[in-house]
């Protein structure tokens, strides 16, 4: 395995395919950059030029750019506060008070290192997982992944804040909103009112826009002023990789788990961030997560590069995609005359291999690439917010409109930008609401087929039985630790 | 200061909306040609897809656009156009309705615009025989079991002791026709549905969360025929094809592979028929002997029309496109 694996990286650094993953990079940088623009966007617009290509030049182009997407969407979540994709959405919440404070190069420094820690990891997941992936994925029957998805919607309650009530019936909300569209199992059709567009369920990207970057438009055209309150940047990148140094063990542990629920086909991968976002705030001691607290950007901006080797894992070896991205590269696979499936261990294992290099190489120019821009484009947070805004709009109104091509998707990009709005202004959390959005599907399919298959028996098993005494400990620890909190601090006064 | 900023914002603003117009492959309108005659000279035509971009249909569009073009008098260029939702029912309306029927517009459907279609979905607007179909691809379909059954063909189905398992999607999917070929022969298995597509439900089959599943051609060839050989899957019976006389035949994919009929007739001693039989054959043509078509207005000048099909026919007949 390691001889071919060296073999593969000598066919990685072949300067023709060096040059198609630098153009790969390049474009996912962009792509990432831009609000609204995601992976998907960026596989469909590579997918024409794929047909016929030498696999380890189409590969070195595909992955270079899936790989440094969430590089790249770090800088609009700092600096203006709205995701430049689906998977930095938690990096906003301490990102960019920070970049309020004004300390924006010291959170993109940060967030950057920490995206090339957690690809990197991601690479080398990937290529342990390789043995032993075939087992591992077997292991996860549908009453697993049920419970897991309950897991994730448990993690909710983490992101709610100060009030669990609140949190919970924003999650509620997002599991009806989730509900939309044709049932996973039966032909019901639910809330879609004989639309067609509804009878697919709303698209991801358009709700996590709607619910995160509308609001905060509305709220730059009130406020004015620019982002940062201070005229001058303070806080250097190298400052931020400092941060990011002395917290390894947060990067490690986030970029593990991130690989992991990367790995579990159909648990969402998006929402990844929001998972490695609550365990941090759950185990980092005297932390201020939500007010401006670096290890808050940390914790997610590790976890959603590592996500990436993970979500390969299903993808390359059982042909199951675990995101519109990896669907896209599956056909991608098909068109250079490659098929996923249990051959890219044996005959195509250099074309795997390569692909994990791949994944590490371009994890490590493009943060460096983007740390050379970090100066010139954290500057945008001194423009003041009024002058930004149109631009942000149309970005906003094409990024929507990538997901389906339809007026569906604008107008709920409106409808569900103003329900955004209106839950800031009543102070309520938004994370739940997109947790609950995005497992909505999964929870329900799951526990359809567990009951379908196992009647009531799989509530039995030992595995559910565990990951429910998580969950359990999970929601009630939290209430008890504020509780103690809240006595020692009366104690205290 | 701010002005060079501004120029900076309006240029990311250009470059997005240039990377949204490569996208959605804008729509150009043709020449068209008043008198009838057909040339295509700088004309581009267009092949809408009505699925997301990577997926099966997508690819084979693609695969099919370049060689399709070369056979076409002048080899004018074949864009793809990707009109995804509604499980593709979104994109065929659109195709029948707002696509000028010039004869520069093709599309391509599979198996899942044909069922919609063949159950009288409301939200279908399109009707098949008012398109002309060019060119079709087949696929084939196995239904194989765990070696738990204790069987070792499909003719032993009748004496399986264990409770039977199916993973399927929906019941308006591929999943359909197995399903129906499950009535035929009489087998009870419980359909569980739900499955995210044939990857998950093939993961489900490993699991043993089912015992009995299908696959198609490619897919079984990859991934199924291996287990076989290894002992760890037992092919049952195949889905086989519709040949001119509209009978059920072998698969020539499978040829050792009995069909679904020649199952029924071993265990019963008489040939299938009756409703369900005839259902079976309906939908076993328009899901696999049809799986995927490229189709052409019906409404499409004839001149278009013959050109378009001549080429099809020049292009079945290409060597070195079989060979691909």
């Amino acid at each position: 395995m390691f001889e071919s694996a060296m073999e593969a990286l000598s066919i990685v650094l072949d300067p023709s395919r060096m040059l198609f993953m630098c153009l790969g990079i390049g474009l996912g940088i962009i792509v990432g950059l831009l609000p609204g623009l995601g992976g998907t966007v960026g596989m469909s617009l590579m997918l024409p030029f794929i047909f016929g290509m030498d696999p380890f030049v189409g590969i070195a182009l595909l992955i270079g750019m899936v790989a440094v997407i969430h590089t790249g969407d770090t800088f609009p979540s700092i600096l203006i506060g709205v995701p430049g994709s689906a998977g930095s959405q938690a990096t906003i919440m301490d990102g960019f008070p920070l970049a309020k404070k004004g300390e924006a190069s010291r959170a993109m420094g940060a967030a950057l290192f920490c995206s090339m820690i957690g690809g990197i990891i991601g690479g080398i997941v990937l290529f342990l997982a390789i043995p032993i992936a075939a087992p591992l994925i077997t292991s996860f029957t549908s009453p697993v992944l049920f419970m897991l998805t309950m897991l994730g919607l448990s993690m909710a309650g983490l992101l709610a804040g100060d009030s669990p009530a609140k949190g919970a019936l924003s999650g509620l909300l997002g599991l009806l909103i989730g509900a939309i569209g044709s049932a996973p199992a039966v032909t019901e059709y639910r809330y879609t009112f004989n639309s067609l567009y509804l009878s697919d369920g709303l698209s991801l990207p358009v709700v996590a826009l709607a619910i995160f970057a509308f609001p905060i438009l509305i709220t730059m055209l009130i406020q004015k002023g620019s982002i940062a309150k201070t005229t001058h940047l303070q806080g250097g990148v190298l400052k931020g990789i400092g941060d990011a140094l002395k917290n390894k063990f947060l990067v490690v542990r986030s970029a593990i788990l991130g690989s992991l629920v990367g790995f579990i086909p159909g648990l969402g991968g998006s929402v990844v961030d929001w998972l490695a976002y609550g365990a941090g705030k759950k185990t980092v001691k005297n932390n201020q997560f939500g007010e401006g607290d670096i290890r808050g950007v940390i914790a997610p901006e590790s976890a959603n590069n590592a996500k990436e080797g993970g979500s390969l894992i299903p993808t390359l070896l059982f042909g199951i995609p675990g995101s519109g991205t990896t669907a896209i590269l599956l056909g991608g696979l098909i068109l250079m005359g490659l098929e996923a499936g249990p051959k890219m261990l044996t005959s195509e294992l250099p074309v795997t291999l390569s692909i994990v290099w791949t994944l590490v190489i371009a994890n490590i120019i493009g943060a460096l690439l983007c740390m050379i821009l970090i100066k010139p484009i954290a500057k945008l947070s001194l423009i003041p917010g009024e002058k930004l805004v149109p631009f942000l709009a149309v970005l906003l109104v094409i990024g929507a409109y990538q997901s389906n091509f339809s007026w569906g998707d604008l107008i709920t990009l409106i409808a569900i930008g103003l329900l955004g709005y209106i839950m800031t202004i009543l102070d309520w959390p938004r994370p739940p609401l997109l947790i609950g959005f995005v497992l909505a599907v999964s929870a329900e399919r799951y526990y359809w087929i567990s009951i379908e298959r196992y009647g009531w028996e799989w509530l039995g098993q030992p595995v559910v039985i565990t990951i429910g005494i998580i969950i359990v400990i999970l929601l009630t620890g939290g209430a008890i630790m504020k509780k103690i909190s809240i006595s020692l601090q009366r104690e205290g006064v | 200061m701010t002005v060079r900023k501004m120029y900076t914002l309006t240029l990311l603003l250009i470059l997005t909306l240039f990377l949204a117009g490569c996208q959605s492959l804008v729509l150009i309108s043709p020449n068209q040609t008043s008198k009838g005659e057909v040339d295509y000279q700088d004309t581009l035509l267009t092949m809408v897809v009505p699925y997301q971009s990577g997926g099966g249909t997508d690819v084979f569009a693609r695969f099919m656009t370049k060689p399709l073009s070369n056979h076409i008098k002048n080899q004018p260029s074949i864009q793809v156009e990707n009109v995804p939702g509604g499980g593709s029912i979104t994109g065929t309306n659109k195709y029948v309705n707002s696509y000028s029927k010039d004869g520069t517009n093709l599309v391509t459907t599979s198996a899942s615009t044909h069922i919609p279609y063949l159950l009288k979905q409301s939200s279908v607007q399109y009707n098949l025989d008012e398109l002309t179909p060019l060119v079709g691809a087949p696929t084939g379909g196995v239904v194989y079991g765990s070696p738990d059954l204790k069987i070792g063909s499909g003719f032993e189905l009748k004496q399986v002791k264990e409770d039977l398992f199916f993973a399927g999607m929906s019941p308006t999917g591929l999943d359909l026709t197995t399903l129906i070929s499950f009535e035929v022969l009489e087998i009870d298995a419980k359909a569980v549905l739900g499955y995210e597509g044939r990857g998950p439900a093939r993961v489900a089959f490993e699991q043993g969360e089912s015992n009995i599943d299908f696959q198609t051609t490619t897919a079984y060839k990859h991934n199924i025929a291996p287990k076989v050989e290894n002992g760890e899957a037992i092919p049952l019976y195949s889905l086989g094809q519709i040949d001119e006389n509209g009978e059920v035949v072998r698969d020539p994919q499978f040829p050792d592979i009995p069909t679904v009929k020649e199952v029924y007739e071993e265990i019963h001693g008489v040939e299938p028929s009756g409703r369900v039989w005839e259902t079976y054959k309906h939908f076993l043509n328009a899901t696999y002997t049809l799986q995927k078509v490229i189709w052409v207005h019906k409404s499409a000048p004839e001149s278009a029309k013959n050109e378009l099909k001549e080429a099809v026919n020049k292009l079945v007949e290409d060597d070195q496109f079989k060979e691909d």
